[in-house]
């Protein structure tokens, strides 16, 4: 049994060792790749003024699509702040997703709605509409309202996506605060590249406790709580790491829900969101990627670290479990479906890297991690820790989590500077030096568990309750 | 407690199972590169702080400076420029902002105060300076030089931008493509010829709205392109026809009615239109359904301009009943056409739709 155990240790540790260590060159390459692509974006854009071309006729017209599920305490606020923004051609699509609320009622009554008879095509399935609406009111003649059944996110940007007059869709959440230039720089890429560009996505900044005026933010702020202040840590990783990196290599899988710009056709062509998946957006590209790879046609999708959205995230553990529970269940609902690209040469960078790296790193590294856990336990149980070993792995870690957290504040102070007060950098560096000790579990945790309530079968969002926006002439996000 | 005066490194090493020495090496490994960048993140904001207070010192000067030089007669041009460079222009710093901040002056004047500030540009020697990041080599440096060049309106051998027309940076392609634009007296497009790479719709975006702003000689005849290699080249000069309203090159686009480039064949089905050619639909109705979805769309928003009832109903009838991207385009042309019965039409399609007839 002794020595069972302790060749069992022995295996599992090396397996362990050497996981750890291809995730961490996979992080070193990240780290890299997003310097270089940060870099690049930075020379391409000081010397050009792209603002003056707002005035042009010649920039495509966008479809703005918002879902809308009991948004009524904000609504008609975040409608006002959309139909401010600075782009020479766009209709705003608000879809009330069959709200139990009274947001119908708000947005009648404030932008002065009547029924529009307006001719659709079901080119996606969606739920039923019950009506088009549009504003009596001039001044609001770029607003559309769709009042239909509810059935979800994903339906209720197909019904959009079915309803809206442009070829360009922009999909964001109702609730998010745009930078003024932010079509403009997210439709770039559309506009300056040599291949099809099917899709392109910006980064997406944390607005918790940041100074909002009019709909926009006038002074960035350090979220107060922990949670939340964890999260600008965790987008700075994300974004300006993660996805700079992989659009350096053409490997997006994902673009947010939060913020994203799509081909109409193309998004048509592939089938639309995705009903039966909480991960609707990064399913989405991926089936777009695969068609593109499948029918052998050059495009590219487009990535811009600019900061053009800032969204509230959760701040209580309850509903960031709740949200991460689901971002697992997508990202592996997502793997299962395209599981024919992975390691398939035919799909390239999609097929050799971003699919393995995010089924070996981004879903199972939280499984892996819990087994590592659960190892240590029964060691811990048959009393084999050797703990002056435990410990320096233990250190070993916790310096690489700090080490990650920190690279990824040094390329925000290197390109954007959000943050302008010095306080915060010492908060944001004590933050990383908590987090892994107190926020990584508890998000290690909600992935197992959104393993687990996938195998149960679980399919829902579950309720993510937002503090909002309150007032919309000058607010300062709690 | 631990006894550090027994500590013996060697020993320690040589006793330490390999995993250990590891992961401590690891450990640190890591937390010197953590201590790296984290004096880096200090370094960078109180470097970004420093020149943030020299760049705002310089524009205070410059402001003033600027203002005495355009607005002030009795400011002694010659006495004071020498001043500022001697004492102004020292570091590489000073000189950018420099530029940066008369090309912002420039931007909002026009006429003669704008010929003043090119002036004083070169006799600030910014020319020299700017010339030196021309050949640099380095690509943003070289498309920030071209860039100030043409804003400034500072010509240079024409053989010193011509190179930088067809490189492989979009950026630096885009820049000398403006320079040409910018500084022609006639013939601002003449570029084209000399253009072996596709311009993007960004570029030509840039293209038509410095044309419109900048350029005031007389329009080119945007015909002479329509032969050009590039599809791209040869689809702006069709839109620059219509925009430029050259009815007399009607004739010349009527063939690419019958292009095989999809790209081409819309774009001329909308400049006709804008032009307003009459002829047009009797081209384009009778092949309707011959055409790719995106060419029926702009047929059908070509007979919405120019075209009557009669017209629509002869592309009706080309329509297949499951085309409903071009079914909901040509119903609401249809109730265009006939607003009394605007309801009826949405009434029938609606339910169509619903039985999928």
């Amino acid at each position: 049994m002794g020595s069972n155990l302790s060749q069992f240790t022995e295996i599992a540790s090396w397996f362990f060792l050497i996981y750890g260590s291809i995730i961490i060159s996979g992080y070193l390459f990240t780290a890299i790749y997003s310097l270089i692509e940060i870099r690049d974006y930075k020379r391409r854009n000081n010397f050009e003024d792209d603002i003056a071309l707002l005035q042009s006729l010649n920039l495509p017209a966008i479809s703005i699509l918002a879902p809308a599920f009991n948004e009524g305490l904000n609504i008609v606020e975040n409608v006002r702040s959309l139909l401010t923004i600075n782009y020479p051609s766009f209709e705003i699509v608000i879809i009330n997703d069959g709200s139990s609320d009274n947001s119908m009622e708000l947005l009648f009554a404030e932008y002065e709605l009547e029924k529009k008879d307006i001719l659709y095509h079901n080119f996606v399935e969606t739920k039923d509409i019950k009506g088009i609406y549009k504003s009596k009111n001039k001044a609001f003649k770029n607003l559309t309202v769709v009042d239909k059944v509810n059935g979800g996110k994903a339906d209720a940007l197909n019904t959009g996506i079915n309803i809206c007059q442009n070829s360009v869709i922009c999909c964001i959440d109702v609730d998010c605060i745009l930078e003024n230039d932010a079509m403009l720089k997210l439709i770039k890429p559309f506009l300056n590249n040599g291949n099809k560009v099917i899709a392109s996505g910006g980064v997406i900044r944390v607005a918790n406790s940041c100074v909002i005026e009019d709909g926009r933010i006038i002074e960035v702020k350090l979220p107060d709580t922990f949670v939340a202040r964890v999260q600008v840590l965790e987008y700075f990783r994300a974004f300006l790491m993660g996805r700079m990196a992989w659009s350096r290599v053409d490997g997006l899988l994902l673009i947010s829900g939060a913020f994203g710009m799509f081909d109409k056709q193309i998004v048509i062509e592939a089938g639309g969101y995705n009903t039966n998946t909480v991960g609707e957006d990064m399913e989405l590209l991926v089936r777009m990627r695969r068609m593109m790879q499948e029918r052998d046609e050059p495009y590219t999708v487009g990535f811009v670290p600019d900061p053009l959205c800032w969204t509230e995230v959760p701040q209580t553990w309850k509903v960031l479990q709740r949200q991460r529970n689901r971002w697992t269940r997508g990202t592996a609902e997502t793997l299962w479906m395209h599981k024919k690209m992975m390691f398939n040469p035919k799909y390239k960078v999609l097929g050799m890297l971003s699919t393995p790296f995010w089924f070996f790193f981004e879903w199972l590294a939280p499984l892996i991690e819990f087994t590592g856990i659960l190892f240590f336990i029964i060691l811990f149980i048959f009393g084999q820790v050797s703990w002056q070993i435990f410990l320096t792995f233990f250190l070993a870690v916790y310096s690489f989590a700090i080490l990650f957290s920190v690279t990824a504040l040094f390329f925000e102070e290197y390109s954007f500077q959000q943050y302008k007060k010095p306080s915060y950098i010492f908060r944001l560096i004590g933050t990383a030096m908590l987090e892994p000790i107190i926020y990584h579990p508890v998000i290690m945790w909600s992935a197992v568990m959104g393993n687990f309530d996938l195998l149960r079968g679980k399919n829902s969002w579950g309720v993510m309750s937002r503090a909002g926006l309150s007032n919309p002439v000058k607010k300062q996000k709690k | 407690m631990f006894n550090f005066e027994n500590f013996n490194f060697y020993l320690f090493l040589d006793s330490t199972p390999w995993i250990m020495k590891l992961n401590i090496f690891i450990a640190l490994f890591f937390i010197s590169l953590a201590l790296i960048f984290f004096i880096s993140i200090i370094w960078i904001r109180i470097f970004k702080i420093y020149r943030n207070e020299k760049k705002r010192k310089q524009q205070g000067l410059l402001i003033d400076f600027l203002n005495s030089y355009l607005f002030d007669e009795d400011f002694n041009k010659e006495l004071e420029i020498k001043n500022f460079k001697e004492n102004h222009l020292k570091t590489p710093l000073e000189i950018k902002v420099t530029i940066k901040e008369i090309l912002h002056f420039h931007e909002n004047l026009k006429g003669e105060s704008a010929r003043d500030l090119e002036v004083l540009f070169r006799n600030l020697g910014l020319v020299e300076f700017t010339l030196m990041d021309l050949d640099d080599g380095r690509w943003f440096t070289t498309a920030r030089a071209i860039n100030a060049l043409s804003e400034l309106s500072i010509e240079v051998p024409n053989d010193r931008i011509e190179a930088y027309l067809n490189e492989s940076r979009n950026e630096v392609r885009q820049q000398s493509q403006l320079y040409f634009l910018k500084l022609a007296k006639e013939q601002p497009l003449k570029f084209l010829d000399k253009t072996v790479r596709p311009l993007t719709t960004w570029q030509q975006i840039y293209i038509e709205n410095a044309l419109k702003n900048f350029y005031k000689g007389p329009a080119p005849d945007f015909s002479q392109w329509l032969d050009h290699e590039l599809t791209s080249v040869v689809e702006f000069s069709i839109r620059m026809i219509a925009r430029y309203n050259q009815f007399e090159n009607i004739p010349k686009l009527i063939p690419f009615l019958k292009s095989k480039n999809d790209t081409l064949k819309c774009e001329a089905i909308n400049s006709l239109t804008n032009l307003e050619d009459t002829g047009l639909l009797e081209l384009l109705i009778p092949d309707f359904s011959e055409n790719s979805r995106i060419i029926k769309l702009q047929i059908l928003e070509a007979v919405k301009q120019l075209g009557s009832y009669e017209d629509l109903k002869r592309v009706g009838a080309q329509l297949a009943p499951i085309d409903w991207e071009l079914r909901i385009k040509y119903h609401n042309i249809e109730q265009g056409f006939l607003p009394e019965k605007k309801e009826l039409i949405y009434s029938q399609f609606m339910l169509e739709k619903r039985f999928e007839i």
